[in-house]
């Protein structure tokens, strides 16, 4: 099952392009990029599903490092993690307001 | 004289502190292991058995200790006498 | 079930959770002192096994498995909780029953994990730890509804208080009770949850957290606050320097009194042995050798304990995660993973921790690099050594707020920080690759440091230092105080005797390696011994010029090499103390994490290298600068 044929449609951007103080919902979480070295795409996503980007829940971008907006701290089902640009990017979110 | 006699005790034993403390924790518990066996089964009331109960055993148990750092005074794994830890 | 029996029927239970869940200081409540450090066969994990009686006579045998977010594993570490608990892992037995230790403010992600682990078939008990701090921050919840919606018993724990476990053990005895068949209660076949299952499995905790009346207070504005500024690019940056500055302020100005006390008190111990005795080799083996050696070291306890008081207090509060999230930047440039932060920072205190924290590093060539730098994170040891030298040669005055003596620490500190970092960059290019090194680190909850918790820690951090000094680092000195008093001199001696003796004699065949980089054959003997404890070769210093003085004990060591050594010669110490591979305990370590002789020679060998090339420049341009 591909939880990325839910993103396509919708008017959703990569968790990556949010800035501080913005908050949004997770669409889905895209498991189908690039071999990056030894770390698959598929490993991230499934390890951020695990922390609690799944689809519906609520995200706050509590900081984000400079220059790049890299890495950022976002909170999410009560606990708040730092992901580099290259995990964020996978998280597909609808901003809010 | 009996000075004499004192310092060369001090600096036999000091001196064996130092050859256990820097011998490589596995060969040393190697090392232990076997002799202990070359020993034999365990018997109390022959001098062997004194020797494998009282040196031997108690050496063995204080080997086991394999965290790696037998002297190191940060290694959280070193037995400290106080019950109560920090939360990690 | 009668008494006999119950004593006799062991029972194997393992600790799973979340990191930061408070499981290790659970395990530490249950077992005491009773525990045994070892490796899983075959891999560099940790095993953490300790045993503790319960009220009915049974044996318990707990295994604190390695935290982790699931049972589908992305570093060693965490594979290694999914085998043991799998009873997959060759030569260990499947546990038989496991205590999930959650965190009760975190209990969404706990509940997972909990349904995760249920899927297991073997026996659970929850234990909701931190519940204290839960309650005190408006959590709640119906733990007797949360125990019915997953069909599992739900206990209370602290793990820091002393009797926090009690409501556990309970539970274990009951459960315990009942026949090994009866707590079986789903047959066993384990298949990986697919990615559906995984999010399914978060909206089914959250039902549940529902149905059992999960109340969350909202998130604090303290704590809100506090990472706006903490984690802002600049003023946190700001803070973190700030925070690095304070601590080595602190560590000598805090420390001096109580070090004045310390060396009163061992120079009158060394003025009563000296009347008392007659003149003979147990005075010289008492005076010159323990008391110059020990009390070398023992002055800087004080010094090493404000250090331990920041290490502790910045672990506990959670800041750490924080300042790897601002450096992660920094890290990456040179090609480490932001998770080699942490064990990078418990280097600070001693590289060993530190070298064995890398296995949560997922990447093997990472985590060779992680480990290969760690010994240039100024461990504690290195103090005694760092502050002997600077409160000799550098004066006590200030520079605008700062004061100097506080200012050079933090510079070597620094260099080696810096050097670590250029180190991980030369290894990135040289073994290439362009490799992407996932971060998602948790940034916890903000916490007070608990007052208790660093009360004990450094005690225990006292106590260790102490048995450490009473054991190698005493007998060390007996072993050099021997070296150095014989043979004795000729009798047309112009040096005194200990330049004639066997430890005169080492000392004078290294000087020949020593002297381009201006170390004398005093220092050159202390460095031997130095390689068993680096504190040592402060207290070898101190024996060696206690031994070479011809009249009474003239003073602390401080004053004597401030007298007899050059300033390049401190320095070109200084600069080689922050490389040189002092401590044959780490390469040990290194051999063992990475199960081969290649990487600690490797290890050794560039260190050497460098610390040979620094004090070569330091001493050479501080010589030419007059």
């Amino acid at each position: 099952m591909s939880i990325s044929d839910v993103a396509s449609t919708e008017q959703t951007c990569p968790l990556s392009s949010l800035r501080k103080g913005d908050g949004g919902v997770v669409v889905a979480v895209d498991d189908s990029g690039d071999l990056f070295g030894d770390t698959r795409d598929s490993t991230i996503a499934r390890r951020l599903l695990e922390l609690g980007f799944v689809p519906g829940a609520g995200i706050e971008i509590v900081a984000t490092m400079w220059p790049g907006d890299d890495p950022l701290a976002v909170r999410v089902g009560g606990s708040t993690f730092a992901l580099r640009h290259h995990e964020a990017r996978i998280v597909r979110v609808r901003r809010n307001g | 004289m009996l000075q004499n006699v004192i310092v060369a005790l001090i600096v036999l034993v000091a001196s064996a502190y130092v050859a256990w403390a820097v011998w490589p924790a596995n060969s040393r518990l190697r090392v232990l292991q076997r002799f202990d066996a070359a020993l034999g089964p365990r018997e109390i009331d022959v001098p062997r058995g004194w020797l494998q109960r009282f040196i031997v055993r108690p050496l063995l148990r204080l080997a086991e200790v394999r965290s790696g750092c037998g002297a190191c005074s940060a290694n959280p794994a070193t037995p400290a006498p106080t019950k109560a830890r920090r939360e990690s | 079930m009668d008494d006999v029996s119950a004593r006799s029927r062991e029972l194997r239970i393992a600790l799973v959770g979340l990191p930061n869940c408070g499981k290790t200081a659970l395990f530490n409540r249950l077992t005491g002192s009773r525990q045994k450090v070892a490796n899983y066969p075959g891999v560099t994990v940790e095993r953490k096994e300790g045993s503790f009686t319960g009220p009915s006579r049974r044996r318990y045998r707990v295994l604190d498995l390695p935290g982790t977010y699931s049972l589908n594993p992305t570093t060693l570490d965490e594979a290694i909780t999914r085998d043991v608990a799998l009873g997959r892992l060759a030569g260990e037995a499947q546990p038989e029953l496991i205590v999930i230790v959650a965190d009760a403010t975190h209990l969404a992600l706990s509940l997972r994990l909990i349904l995760d682990v249920q899927r297991l078939g073997l026996p659970m008990i929850v234990a909701l730890n931190m519940s204290d701090i839960a309650r005190r921050r408006g959590f709640s919840i119906d733990r007797d509804r949360l125990a019915q919606e997953i069909g599992v018993p739900v206990v209370e724990t602290v793990a820091v208080a002393s009797s926090g476990a009690g409501h556990l053990i309970d539970q274990l005895e009951r459960s315990a009770a009942l026949a090994p068949e009866d707590l079986r209660t789903l047959p066993q076949n384990w298949v990986d949850p697919t990615a559906a299952e995984v999010a399914g499995s978060h909206t089914r905790a959250r039902q549940i957290l529902d149905a059992a009346g999960y109340r969350e207070p909202l998130r604090s504005r303290l704590a809100a606050s506090a990472d706006a500024l903490v984690m802002h690019p600049l003023a946190g940056m700001v803070i973190l320097a700030g925070l690095l500055f304070l601590v080595f302020q602190a560590v000598f100005s805090w420390a001096a009194v109580p070090m004045d006390w310390i060396d009163a008190g061992v120079g009158a111990l060394g003025t009563y042995i000296s009347s008392t005795l007659a003149d003979g080799l147990l005075k010289s083996l008492l005076v010159d050798g323990v008391l110059a050696g020990l009390g070398s070291v023992v002055i800087f306890l004080p010094q090493i304990l404000v250090l331990f008081l920041f290490i502790l207090a910045l672990e506990d509060s959670g800041y750490l995660p924080r300042a790897a999230y601002l450096l992660d930047r920094v890290m990456g440039s040179v090609g480490l993973s932001g998770r080699a932060f942490i064990p990078l920072l418990s280097s600070f205190a001693c590289a060993i921790p530190g070298i064995m924290a890398t296995r949560t590093i997922p990447n093997l060539r990472d985590r060779i690099a992680t480990i290969m730098i760690a010994p240039l994170m100024t461990c504690s040891a290195r103090l005694p050594v760092y502050a002997l030298l600077i409160a000799a040669f550098i004066p006590a005055q200030s520079v605008g707020w700062f004061n100097l003596q506080g200012l050079v620490l933090f510079v070597l500190y620094f260099a080696g920080i810096v050097s670590a970092l250029v180190v991980a960059w030369v290894m990135k290019r040289i073994t290439g690759g362009t490799s992407y090194r996932p971060l998602m680190l948790e940034l916890p909850d903000y916490q007070w440091p608990n007052l208790r918790n660093l009360t004990y820690g450094l005690w225990e951090r006292a106590q260790i230092f102490l048995v450490r000094v009473g054991g190698i680092i005493l007998a060390l000195m007996i072993v050099l105080w021997f070296l150095s008093s014989f043979p004795g001199a000729p009798a047309d001696a112009t040096q005194p005797p200990i330049y004639y003796s066997l430890a005169g004699m080492i000392g004078r065949a290294l000087e020949v390696v020593f002297a381009p980089i201006g170390f004398n054959w005093q220092i050159s003997i202390a460095l031997v011994p130095g390689m068993a404890a680096r504190e040592v070769a402060v207290g070898a210093l101190g024996t060696v010029y206690a031994m070479s003085d011809t009249g009474d004990l003239a003073g602390t060591l401080g004053p004597v090499i401030a007298q007899t050594w050059s300033l390049a010669t401190a320095l070109s110490l200084l600069a080689w103390y922050v490389f040189a591979p002092q401590c044959l305990s780490t390469l040990a370590i290194v051999k063992r994490e990475t199960n081969s002789w290649r990487y600690p020679l490797i290890m050794a060998g560039y260190l050497f290298a460098l610390a040979y090339l620094a004090a070569f420049i330091t001493y050479r341009v501080t010589l030419a600068l007059g």
